[in-house]
């Protein structure tokens, strides 16, 4: 029995700007973007110090899931075992892989850093969504050179149709060697869940693409 | 010793990028792990590449490190008594 | 749409033997592959035990039929001679009326590489053939061009569960009828980068690693590559084809204790093995056989033994670990100990867990120490457990 899936809230992130359920609240083209998601962290009292020792990729994740969620508890809502968090991108981990080598190249100031190290696993910035939120459905990080929206959508669909899930925060993040910053997130839930569908884009392909194009 | 002090709750809020800190924010008698700073096993063994980088202190038995991390204060005496550099 | 999901073929490449039979072998005659590192020029080679492939890349080229050096990787080149195992296994041809897709796991990717050439190419922009190489979805295209699938192809990186998640979604893709057939696996090579990173979280243990041992130190770590063909029931029928076994459960829960640690009471576990039993309806006390995850770390084997012991409530079925033999292959871990798993269905052996002496103080049971030939095994669960609390249980069925 299908169900329809309709995308309740959603964030896109890009290098400077940001927008939120079609809200750009950010629009400093000066800055960094490891400037914006931090003031963006501090603008909206995340107070969760341990983001200040996540990596690049980790922090863009987290600060895009508080914006999204914003302030919502799932578990209120959901079973923790029934939400899932799916994410992809395309340089894995490569922002901190190439700061932790940093640390291991030179013979003569070795010193491999073991903060650094965990970091070089992509789907650390999911383990950090889950641990903040009390999440312990499914987790995968899938890796592809292009976001690939028409198999998130058709995996995620998946999942909730068959009820291995309830609801599923799912996109694409990434941080690239050169420093760009893109991260396109959704909440996705079920019409049962929802008292006005009409308010919301059904989770398919073209809508999906079409947020993720926004900025 | 005051001035080590004040050097490691520098070297912390480096290592650990608590950029909202500064070192008067740092209780120099507060656990360092769990309560207060809230540091877990993975920033200990940063903690110790940092003894070694800087004063030349290896720490062999991890189960030491309890001990001696538990505060700036038992951190420094330890770095005082030990440091090569 | 809920038909079994059966593997047609097997594939493996690790320090125990380059194809299955060897890896066979090697487990009957309880022959581990573990020794100081040879082909990697690190500071530690003669510090560090680990479970190396015995060809060195101009040998697998060789064997592969491949012109040395022209962009890849050892990752790709261990996962090509254990795909193409797997569908020689599977009696594979390219077949554009089936659907067929690949899921493969990395996590190292193409770092062997990278960290060679990384200096020059942040000097003078050369080697780009390997840089480009670097991204871990690399050996998953090269995979699909070598073996024409074109049908569905991604790359899964979850840590030391990512070959076990690769099985986990080509099951269901299958089960429920989205695809025909699908390679599933996952490959990593020793690289400098991890060795150096699991050495600094000081989990690595100088000699012969010890799971569920009290004494236990630490990990060693493993290279390997290994591929599953799972085909649909219909599929399988169609052409009287011969199988394995059944892929009959599977489960990914998230810890959410720790970003490298294991809860105590190994609550992300318990989930998995629960997912997995229900998945395959099976109750715990059906279960033969639990290959472990059993890294060898303090964490991992006394969260993952109180997991087992919550789920079997007090009474598991023989439990091993199979790392002593490869060492610990992080990505590969899960489809390497997958083909143990179905080694241990058709033969009906318990594998044994080497290195043992001492229970853990902590738990109520002891691992298998010695082979165990004839011994009645039906359904299999397979264990990997990864950073960022990824935790994935499977079962395999003989029917």
């Amino acid at each position: 029995m299908n169900t329809q899936q309709y995308i309740t809230s959603w964030c896109v992130l890009k290098d400077n700007t940001i927008n939120i359920n079609d809200r750009l609240i950010s629009n400093e083209t000066s800055e960094q973007p490891a400037d914006l998601v931090k003031q963006l962290y501090r603008a909206h009292n995340m107070s969760y110090p341990k983001f200040f020792k996540m990596d690049a990729l980790s922090r863009l994740a987290f600060v895009c899931s508080e914006l999204l969620l914003n302030k919502r508890k799932l578990t209120d809502t959901y079973k923790a075992e029934d939400i899932a968090v799916i994410l992809s991108n395309r340089s894995a981990s490569l922002h901190t892989d190439y700061a932790y080598n940093e640390s291991i190249i030179d013979r003569a100031n070795y010193f491999p850093n073991p903060s650094l190290f965990v970091y070089t696993l992509p789907n650390i910035m999911i383990g950090e969504i889950c641990i903040r939120n009390g999440i312990t459905g499914e987790n995968t990080f899938f890796v592809s050179s292009e976001p690939n929206f028409d198999f998130l959508t058709e995996q995620v669909n998946f999942l909730m149709n068959t009820g291995v899930i309830q609801c599923c925060l799912t996109g694409w993040v990434e941080v690239s060697a050169e420093n760009h910053y893109e991260a396109t997130l959704f909440l996705v839930e079920k019409n049962k869940m929802i008292e006005d569908t009409a308010n919301f884009y059904t989770f398919a392909p073209y809508n999906v693409s079409k947020i993720h194009t926004i900025l | 010793m005051e001035d080590l002090i004040k050097e490691l709750k520098q070297e912390i809020i480096d290592e650990f990028n608590f950029e909202d800190m500064t070192a008067e924010d740092i209780d120099t008698e507060a656990p360092l792990f769990g309560e207060g700073l809230g540091l877990d096993s993975i920033d200990a063994l940063s903690l110790m590449v940092i003894l070694e980088k800087k004063y030349g202190i290896k720490i062999e038995d991890p189960k030491d490190g309890k001990k001696i991390f538990s505060t700036v204060r038992t951190l420094a005496e330890y770095i005082a008594a030990n440091r090569k550099q | 749409m809920s038909g079994k999901v059966y593997v047609t073929g097997i594939g493996i490449i690790s320090s125990i033997g380059n194809k299955v039979t060897e890896n066979l072998e090697s487990l009957l005659n309880q022959k581990p592959g573990i020794s100081r590192i040879q082909h990697i020029d690190s500071i530690y080679s003669e510090h560090i035990s680990a479970g190396e492939v015995g060809m060195n890349n101009e040998e697998l080229c060789s064997h592969l039929g491949i012109k040395a050096s022209l962009g890849y990787t050892r990752s790709t080149l261990l996962a090509l001679v254990a795909a193409k195992e797997a569908c020689d296994d599977a009696l594979y041809t390219a077949d554009e009326n089936i659907r067929t897709g690949l899921i493969s796991a990395t996590t190292v990717g193409g770092m062997d590489k990278s960290e060679l050439h990384y200096r020059e190419f942040h000097e003078i922009n050369t080697h780009h053939c390997y840089i480009a190489t670097h991204d871990c979805a690399d050996h998953t295209e090269k995979l699909a061009e070598e073996l024409h699938i074109t049908d569905f192809i991604t790359t899964i990186s979850t840590a030391c569960s990512s070959s076990a998640n690769a099985i986990l979604l080509g099951s269901r893709l299958i089960r429920n009828g989205l695809l025909d057939r699908v390679l599933v696996g996952g490959s990593e090579c020793l690289s400098k980068f991890h060795i150096n990173g699991f050495n600094s979280m000081q989990i690595l243990d100088p000699n012969p690693c010890k799971p569920f041992d009290e004494n236990r130190k630490g990990i060693n770590l493993g290279e390997a590559a290994a591929y599953l063909m799972l085909e649909s029931e219909d599929l399988v029928k169609k052409n009287n084809k011969k199988y394995h076994c059944v892929v009959s459960g599977w489960g990914n829960a998230c810890e959410a204790f720790h970003q490298t640690a294991s809860s105590p009471e190994g609550t992300g576990a318990v989930l998995a093995m629960n997912k997995a039993l229900k998945t395959a309806n099976l109750l715990p006390s059906e279960i033969s056989y639990i290959n472990a995850h059993g890294t060898g770390t303090q964490n991992n084997d006394s969260s993952e033994g109180k997991a087992i012991e919550t789920v079997f409530q007090g009474i598991p079925p023989p439990i091993s670990s199979t790392k002593p033999f490869t060492g610990h292959t992080t990505s590969a871990a899960g489809a390497v100990e997958a083909i143990f798993s179905i080694l241990a269905l058709q033969h009906q052996i318990l594998l044994p867990n080497l290195n043992f002496s001492q229970q853990m103080s902590e738990l109520s049971f002891s691992p298998v120490t010695s082979l165990q030939p004839h011994t009645p095994i039906r359904h299999v669960l397979s264990n990997s457990f990864g950073f960022g609390g990824n935790n994935t249980s499977l079962i395999f069925s003989a029917e």
